[in-house]
């Protein structure tokens, strides 16, 4: 492991002034909770209605703070990697072959054995097909 | 002149709408009324803080691939090469290397200082990763000198923003910041596409920038080739009554060969009867082109510092020898990362461009220079 500084995001992966901003907003959501209970036991059910709608609302938006902030660190420490496969054709009968790219594989040169006519197999072809790898 | 009474009026009825008869209304009066003071006499200074945290999560995102370069490398390094001691001071070293180039206040000659200059640390590098890889062949030498450059290529744009991050939350200069937030993007690109080429030469797969030297390749593949100059090679090709000299640079390690040597060295050994150059490249794609589509043109195509095409220029110019153009566009991205299906199929077509352009405006018997341009890694000859 190359040893990524993600101590910057110690805790559930997130920063640590993202944590606090979620903190407040957690506790005024869950304020809002108890005074909308509070005012639908006191017979205020448009009162009550105004903060259980505020208090879901900032629960959610906790969520998606959460989960967005998340993705963004996975996208931080995610290398790109390309899946690179080559392809040969045999010099006698035609016969063509795809396989996964291997060290040492170059354009034109004789690789494998034609599993067809057991003639010389040339490699015509070597491209990438991307793919996300996440580290 | 009347925006602050506005902005009042504006507070006043955003307060209004929970009216502070209870405990959250007041909180909420409370935090309406800091957060408009806040913003009255910070706003400035929050937008610079918004914009350093949108370089700073750039800065780590170059920071885990910068990292992943020194790692692959020296992995690399160590697999090929089997050095006896260890490698990673030595390649510390390395990626911190620099070129000075030559001063351009009388700029006569100035190409020809910046050729030898170009030489001198190309002999050097080569002899760094020799001392560090003593077990690698040819090829994987090559390969290993296109990894660390890539790898010096990260650390240096890391190294750059980084300066200019830490430059900006010392100075909290918005315009500072706001420089290095705005070419973010671009730099992100290069930097992904660095960081496939990091793969690209560890395997040794044909990339991107190959298109040039591939349909160099697949033009003179089953002939006799032979070197010309420094990591070039050249095979002489008769097509349908006419001599074409393909040049490309010696694969399949990766290199991109003296195409400017080679084509000169090639007119003056034919006593200057050569009749035309054609020339074949990879070129940046605009948005909304599509990649791996071919375009023709005229003039020397050839990348880089510019000595070769200067070369190249100077000889089409003292032999009257016309110089045309066949690009393979792709995407900044694709240049070192390994070569898309879509640029193979470039490839293909820009053959097919060049026999076209060899029937329609040759005729038997002449001798025509094709150069395909670019780093042959993966690609033989």
């Amino acid at each position: 492991m190359s040893g990524y500084d993600r101590s910057v995001y110690p805790t559930f992966g997130i920063s640590r002034t993202l944590l606090i901003a979620l903190l407040f907003i957690g506790a005024l959501s869950l304020l809002s909770l108890y005074l909308g209970f509070d005012a639908y036991l006191s017979d205020h059910p448009a009162r009550a209605s105004l903060y259980l709608l505020m208090g879901t609302s900032g629960f959610a938006l906790i969520g998606y703070m959460f989960f967005r902030s998340r993705s963004t660190i996975e996208r931080i420490f995610s290398i790109p990697q390309v899946e690179v496969v080559t392809t040969l054709e045999c010099k006698t009968c035609g016969l063509k072959k795809i396989r996964p790219f291997r060290r040492g594989d170059y354009l034109f040169k004789e690789a494998d054995e034609c599993t067809r006519c057991k003639g010389k197999m040339n490699i015509v072809k070597i491209y990438g097909r991307e793919r996300a790898k996440a580290r | 002149m009347d925006v602050l009474p506005k902005a009042v009026r504006m507070f006043q009825q955003a307060g209004q709408l929970i009216p502070p008869k209870n405990d959250l209304g007041t909180i909420m009066q409370i935090i309406f009324s800091l957060v408009f003071f806040i913003y009255l006499f910070y706003a400035q200074r929050i937008q610079t803080m918004m914009m350093l945290k949108q370089v700073e999560g750039a800065l780590l995102r170059l920071k885990a691939i910068r990292d992943e370069g020194r790692r692959v490398a020296l992995k690399a390094v160590r697999e090929v090469g089997k050095p006896k001691e260890d490698p990673a001071p030595r390649i510390d070293q390395i990626l911190e290397q620099f070129m000075i180039t030559p001063v351009d206040l009388d700029p006569a000659g100035v190409v020809w200082k910046l050729d030898k200059i170009v030489n001198v640390r190309e002999t050097r590098f080569e002899e760094d990763v020799r001392t560090i890889a003593p077990e690698a062949n040819e090829w994987e030498i090559h390969n290993l000198e296109n990894l660390l450059e890539a790898a010096m290529a990260l650390n240096s744009i890391y190294k750059i923003i980084r300066h200019y991050f830490i430059l900006g939350k010392k100075t909290m200069n918005l315009y500072i910041i706001m420089q290095v937030q705005m070419v973010l993007p671009m730099i992100l690109q290069e930097v992904e596409a660095y960081s496939s080429a990091l793969q690209a030469f560890t395997q040794g797969t044909p990339i991107g920038d190959g298109a040039g030297a591939l349909v160099a390749a697949k033009i003179m593949w089953g002939h006799q080739w032979r070197t010309i100059a420094k990591d070039t090679v050249v095979a002489e090709v008769p097509f349908e009554g006419r001599t074409l000299l393909v040049v490309k640079a010696k694969g399949p390690g990766g290199n991109v060969g003296k195409p400017g040597d080679a084509v000169r060295n090639l007119i003056e050994e034919r006593g200057g009867k050569v009749s035309k150059i054609i020339m074949i490249d990879a070129a940046a794609k605009l948005e909304g082109e599509e990649l791996g589509s071919i375009a023709e043109g005229v003039g020397a195509a050839i990348g880089g510092l510019g000595v070769e095409k200067y070369k190249i220029e100077e000889v089409a110019l003292k032999y009257n020898l016309p110089l045309y153009a066949i690009a393979i566009k792709e995407d900044i991205k694709d240049v070192v990362a390994p070569m898309k299906e879509a640029i193979f199929n470039g490839a293909e077509k820009a053959v097919e461009a060049v026999k076209r352009f060899v029937r329609e405006r040759t005729a038997e018997g002449e001798v025509i220079i094709v150069v395909g341009v670019g780093n042959t890694v993966g690609i033989a000859q």
